[in-house]
């Protein structure tokens, strides 16, 4: 083994022993270009170390080799040791060096993803890397949004729905590198918006979109982009409506969002507006190109057949009875046979309150049955209520938190004549 | 029972698959069968769509769960059982198909309580695939009347009366009340 390799060994070694993790990742920060000069022996010096001991210098390695792993290599050999590596692993060292731990498995799900390989093995290993590195559940790492990647690609949602379903409260970050933290941070609520959509829980995957347009931005992401296509398509679905964007969305968003998505929206407009299946089939077939490229085809079918649906809805609303084949012919639908089937699928999901009466051939409509006067009602009540409890303590909190910060007590402690009619302190005293 | 039993099954193969996956190819058609009769459509789906096509390809079996899954998916009862009989079922599903059909039965006979002020006896049996002595029996349990008549008579089914159960006793839920409204005074 060279000298200087030799020398990384033994540092590892004895700082690890002696717990100096902090000294440890500055040493190992330095020795990134060492080990990338000497990729082909580095297997020697994997064997050398601990996986469990020392797993600071183990990642860097790791980290290099899988960096630096060529288009035609045999990737099996590195992906084993990632396996082992992250069940053995400290997570008390690791997190000393989150950036290399988050971009190990950043690379890992790269290589998966990208040579086409078996998705399915990555996610359990991103699971116990997310389980390792969390400081609590509700903690959101860039990890998260890889872990959703490989679900997507794999077709299998729930191990991603676990942590999906969890409300985020913080977020793991590395000061360093806040770009990357933004890229994840938009990634995994696209990504989660989509599983979402794919487990068909059209609500949440609404909100996971949402978060991602409204994030604070400067720029527009096309990420941001791609969520907001979506999420036309989704409140379509969901709502038979298009939903404004929240107020607090970055105007940039708002700017330049619409004509970048000027497809979606006039699917949407003769959706609303005109509301006849074929004008919305004729405006699928004249954009159909730009929704297959985007991979939006799948959820704008779903939207024509939410169609009939939604007007059905809408008949509830004027009529408390109706003949089956005025139904039909309101709905746009082919006969009486059809809209029949139509009432009773959707009494079956609960989402008219109807019954028919085959004999005259009508349906009677009614009012959502819900009195609000069950037990199961007040422990759903009670159950909403104790979730904002719980946000009501939080925000609290995180009010304290800034009111604690020297510059909030710096500009709220100003004499009232240097702030301006805003309460912000006026250009002067800056 | 099955339930439960298939619950469990499902859960042991979804960890089976992620850690190393399915290797028995007839452990896709009971993971298949157990998400059908667990109405898990969406699972039921995705795991059609990761079937390995070396197994789907020409699997009757397979290919049969999946027309059920697409009746299923658009509610189209009366296909759906005429598919449930007429195939051979393998040892390892044949139970959980019996009880789908009995299951699927059940929900009608449930839907058809809430969605119905009157049926004609033809569409009720083909709703429940039963025959015309069973039918009266069922509307006799039941206690739904049917109009005599000329074939096909009229059925007036009745709502299923839903059995309100209290969780909680009445002391716990006025110190949980209490505390809300603290709550929201404050």
């Amino acid at each position: 083994m060279a000298s200087p390799l030799e020398h990384y060994v033994n540092t590892v070694r004895t700082m690890s022993a002696a717990g100096n993790f902090r000294d440890l990742v500055e040493y190992l920060n330095e020795s990134v270009e060492l080990l990338t000069r000497n990729i082909n022996i580095l297997d020697n010096v994997l064997e050398t170390l601990d996986k469990q001991n020392h797993s600071l210098g183990f990642l860097y390695v790791i980290a290099t080799k899988l960096n630096e792993i060529q288009q035609n290599e045999d990737p099996e050999p590195i992906l084993k040791l990632v396996k082992e590596f992250v069940t053995l692993c400290n997570g008390e060292q690791v997190r000393n060096a989150p950036q290399n731990y988050f971009d190990l498995f950043h690379n890992y799900t790269n290589l998966l993803v990208k040579r086409k390989l078996n998705t399915t093995q990555g996610i359990p290993i991103l699971t116990i890397a997310i389980e390792k590195i969390q400081l609590m559940e509700s903690q959101l790492t860039p990890l998260h949004a890889d872990l959703c990647q490989l679900c997507l690609c794999s077709k299998i949602f729930k191990p991603a729905l676990h942590f999906l379903d969890i409300d985020i409260t913080t977020i793991a970050s590395s000061e360093e590198h806040q770009d990357a933290t933004t890229k994840y941070f938009l990634l995994y609520y696209y990504y989660g918006g989509m599983v979402y959509t794919a487990v068909k829980n059209y609500d949440r995957a609404l909100y996971f979109f949402e978060v991602a347009i409204s994030t604070p931005a400067t720029a527009m992401s096309h990420i941001m982009l791609e969520s907001y296509k979506k999420y036309i398509l989704v409140s379509l679905i969901l709502r038979g409506k298009q939903i404004t964007i929240p107020k607090y969305s970055p105007q940039v968003i708002t700017r330049f969002i619409k004509p970048l998505s000027q497809h979606y929206h006039e699917l949407s407009n003769v959706y609303i507006n005109n509301g006849s299946p074929d004008a919305v089939r004729s405006v699928m077939t004249k954009y159909q190109e730009t929704f297959i490229r985007d991979n939006n085809m799948g959820l704008v079918k779903q939207v024509l057949s939410t169609l009939y649906k939604k007007k059905i809805q809408r008949l509830t609303k004027t009529f408390l009875t109706l003949s089956l084949s005025d139904v039909a012919s309101r709905a746009s639908l082919s006969g009486p046979a059809e809209a029949e089937k139509y009432i009773l699928n959707m009494i079956k999901s609960g989402e008219i309150f109807a019954v028919i009466n085959q004999k005259d051939g009508m349906v009677i409509f009614h009012d959502d049955p819900e009195k609000y006067n069950t037990p199961n009602m007040y422990l759903k009540i009670q159950e909403d209520m104790n979730k904002v409890i719980e946000l009501n303590k939080k925000i609290t909190k995180m009010e304290e938190k800034i009111m604690l910060t020297p510059m909030f007590v710096k500009k709220s402690t100003l004499p009232e004549s240097a702030v301006d009619d805003k309460g912000y302190p006026s250009e002067a005293c800056e | 029972m099955l339930q439960e039993k298939l619950e469990q099954f499902v859960k042991i193969m979804e960890k089976q698959e992620l850690e190393d996956s399915i290797q028995d190819p007839k452990l896709y058609h009971e993971l298949f069968a157990a998400y059908l009769f667990l109405d898990d459509l969406v699972n039921a789906r995705f795991l059609w769509k990761r079937i390995p096509v070396a197994v789907k390809n020409g699997n009757q079996e397979l290919d049969h769960m999946h027309k059920i899954f697409l009746c299923l998916n658009r509610n189209d009862v009366v296909e759906l059982y005429k598919l449930l009989d007429n195939y051979k079922w393998s040892k390892g599903v044949v139970e959980i198909m019996y009880e789908l059909k009995e299951k699927v039965r059940m929900d009608t006979l449930d839907l058809i309580g809430h969605a119905y002020t009157s049926i004609f006896e033809n569409v009720f049996g083909e709703m429940t695939s039963l025959s015309k002595d069973m039918i009266e029996d069922t509307c006799k349990r039941l206690n739904w009347e049917i109009q005599s008549g000329s074939y096909p008579r009229l059925i007036f089914p009745k709502k299923p009366v839903v059995e309100k159960v209290s969780a909680l006793n009445a002391e716990d839920q006025l110190e949980k009340l209490t505390s809300i409204v603290s709550f929201l005074e404050n």
